[in-house]
């Protein structure tokens, strides 16, 4: 029982006590095109204990790249900031730890980019990892391989994390086409992560434009984040001007967004301010 | 009909235009001018100013007009009516609550023999006592490290046709480093943050490096209420200048032909944001505990979703989380195909924050 006490105590210790630190990434930096990149081995495992100094992982597999089956990662000022759950699996890209003489120490890592080298995982999407993974590590070398599989992967896969990376890494690399839109289309659910679809929706207006009433679902519905909204108002307003965003008016439910009021505002205002009558 | 004064044209801008999304029913809106909404403030007892306008049944925007006004913060009782004077409503005191605080309004006129109702859309004030005043800060460039010249020259090379000449690269390198100097100050204008050209004591200093790899841009201590005015923030060129060569001119209005002129601006705006950035988390920005950050004490775009606040906008925001900070964004651009300068900037939370701990 302390035990348990322990370690649910010691990682809201360690956030408490730690200064806080933060990091600037590229666009899509936590997404798997990046993670796979910059990292030489990926493996998931069971966070066993966290302390002030390192990450304690069991059960380890391996994803890609030889990992013995326990981990003790060092932890950073910015990895110990994340609300980590020991218990539960979390996917780690790691590269090798260098030793005092800046070689690899063997059988050591650390995390790649730091805080955002660490994804939850269920253990039932272990399996989808390890292909992902695999793909994003093929296409290292060959992106043309990935657009079949990445478009099968935002078409099939239920894991968030993995719809996000799809639709990141098939924007990254170029890898849609005009053809493509139909599929996206389709895609464009409400249900599909909201980081997928605002991927898709800026990519969209490269290869040619989605549908607008694809673009108007969006806008309407409430679960919409307002980012995709803000981004499918900027389509629908290139694609159809203000008469495009005018029927809208009454369906937006984000009266509580000052960003997109201001947006759809300027977008519809972009004209000479009318005159204020003389008696005022 | 006159023309609209310059004051009216700043209050349309601001305030009159995101009204027009629900002005489609010819009824009144009202508007804040006064204080900046979605600000924190550090007095109890508020002032609050405002418009109102009057929209006809096409929803056009007709002008200003006199009426009255009253606000309620959260589900508090309502503030008495207050007239216009000269078009402006003034309701005082506006007595907040420590936190957050939600406010919303009513204004009324009468047109004739009929009583025109209109509403004052949600907005926040935070009141907020711990935002003592730190005096200055001093922000110091350090660009000593070697090898960073060269990274920056490719940026050009990589994306400029035909190539720039040897001397036109080293001229490109020294506006970039002013140009870098001259966003980091505007960015922190207002506020008594001053660059510096070495480091002094009680200086931020700001190091760019000259380390492979392309997938971190930047790290930074946090600070929240700046206790501590020594401290360093790193700044990675070569993962600038990876983003830079993939991605300039595919995923921003950026092209080959541009002058040698806008690759400065393009540069120097992504990279002065950068710092920019990394200095706002040394001075506290955007501390998760205290000021709503998230995803790493950055601009919480989850945070808008539920409130009527507007922190998180794409990277036009200079303080917006990294894997959400669109590139055509970092170079100062409103969309990703069609030159629009915007210049990335503090949105009015986080400036009220800096401005409140380094008044100027």
């Amino acid at each position: 029982m302390k035990k348990l006490i322990f370690a649910f105590l010691l990682p809201i210790l360690a956030a408490v006590a730690s200064p806080a630190r933060a990091l600037d990434v590229p666009p899509g930096g936590d997404a798997l095109f990046h993670q796979v990149r910059s990292s030489k081995v990926v493996a998931v495992g069971v966070l066993s204990t966290v302390t002030r100094d390192k990450l304690s992982f069991k059960a380890v597999q391996s994803i890609d790249g030889t990992v013995p089956a326990t981990l003790d990662i060092p932890t950073d000022p910015y990895v110990t900031t994340l609300r980590l759950t020991p218990g539960k699996s979390y996917t780690l890209f790691l590269v090798p730890q260098a030793g005092d003489r800046g070689q690899p120490e063997s059988g050591k890592f650390q995390f790649a980019v730091s805080m955002y080298s660490l994804v939850l995982t269920e253990p039932r999407d272990v399996g989808s990892f390890r292909e992902a993974v695999a793909l994003f590590r093929k296409a290292q070398s060959d992106r043309s391989t990935a657009r079949t599989p990445l478009l099968q992967m935002l078409r099939e896969s239920k894991v968030p994390y993995l719809q996000y990376s799809a639709a990141q890494g098939l924007r990254k690399m170029k890898l849609l086409k005009s053809e493509d839109l139909p599929n996206i289309q389709s895609l464009l659910q409400p249900s599909l992560d909201p980081r997928a679809q605002e991927m898709l929706v800026r990519e969209t207006s490269r290869i040619g434009g989605v549908e607008h009433k694809i673009l108007e679902d969006l806008i309407r519905n409430p679960q919409t984040t307002v980012t995709v909204k803000a981004i499918a108002v900027e389509e629908l307003f290139r694609a159809k001007g203000a008469n495009g965003l005018k029927p809208l008016l009454k369906d937006i439910d984000t009266i509580r967004s000052p960003r997109l009021k201001k947006q759809i505002g300027g977008l519809l205002t972009k004209q000479p301010l009318p005159p204020v009558p003389e008696d005022q | 009909m006159r023309a609209l004064k310059q004051r009216e044209i700043k209050i349309v801008r601001a305030c009159v235009l995101p009204m027009l999304v629900l002005a489609t029913m010819g009824v009144d809106k009202g508007c804040v001018t006064s204080p900046t909404t979605d600000t924190i403030v550090n007095a109890k007892t508020q002032t609050v100013k405002g418009t109102i306008s009057e929209y006809d049944a096409a929803g056009n925007l007709v002008g200003f007009q006199n009426g009255k006004a009253r606000l309620r913060v959260g589900s508090g009782a309502w503030t008495p009516w207050a007239n216009t004077v000269n078009n402006t409503w003034t309701i005082t005191p506006v007595s907040l609550s420590s936190g957050v605080n939600v406010l919303r309004g009513e204004t009324q006129r009468t047109a004739g023999t009929t009583s025109v109702n209109g509403t004052i859309a949600d907005f926040i004030l935070e009141y907020k006592t711990d935002l003592i005043d730190q005096g200055t800060q001093k922000v110091y460039l350090d660009w000593s490290e070697s090898g960073i010249d060269s990274k920056i020259k490719e940026m050009a090379t990589a994306t400029l046709d035909p190539d720039p000449t040897a001397a036109q690269l080293n001229t490109f390198v020294t506006n970039v480093k002013a140009g870098v100097k001259d966003f980091v100050e505007r960015a922190y204008s207002g506020m008594d943050v001053t660059v510096v050209s070495s480091a002094e004591t009680a200086t931020q200093t700001v190091k760019f490096h000259n380390d492979t790899g392309c997938n971190l841009y930047g790290s930074s201590p946090g600070d929240y209420l700046n206790k501590n005015k020594t401290q360093t923030s790193n700044v990675y060129i070569d993962a600038i200048r990876c983003t830079i060569v993939d991605d300039l001119l595919t995923e921003t209005p950026a092209k080959a032909t541009d002058t040698l002129a806008q690759r400065v601006t393009d540069v120097a705006t992504f990279i002065g944001r950068t710092a920019a950035h990394e200095v706002g988390h040394s001075l506290g920005l955007t501390d998760e505990g205290h000021l709503h950050g998230c995803e790493g004490m950055h601009n919480c775009e989850s945070y808008d979703s539920s409130n009527p606040a507007n922190r998180f906008d794409s990277g036009h925001h200079i303080m917006d989380p990294g894997p959400k900070s669109e590139t055509f964004a970092r170079i100062g651009q409103a969309n990703a195909t069609a030159r629009q300068w915007q210049r990335p900037v503090f949105e009015p939370y986080g400036k009220s924050y800096l401005q409140l701990i380094h008044p100027k």
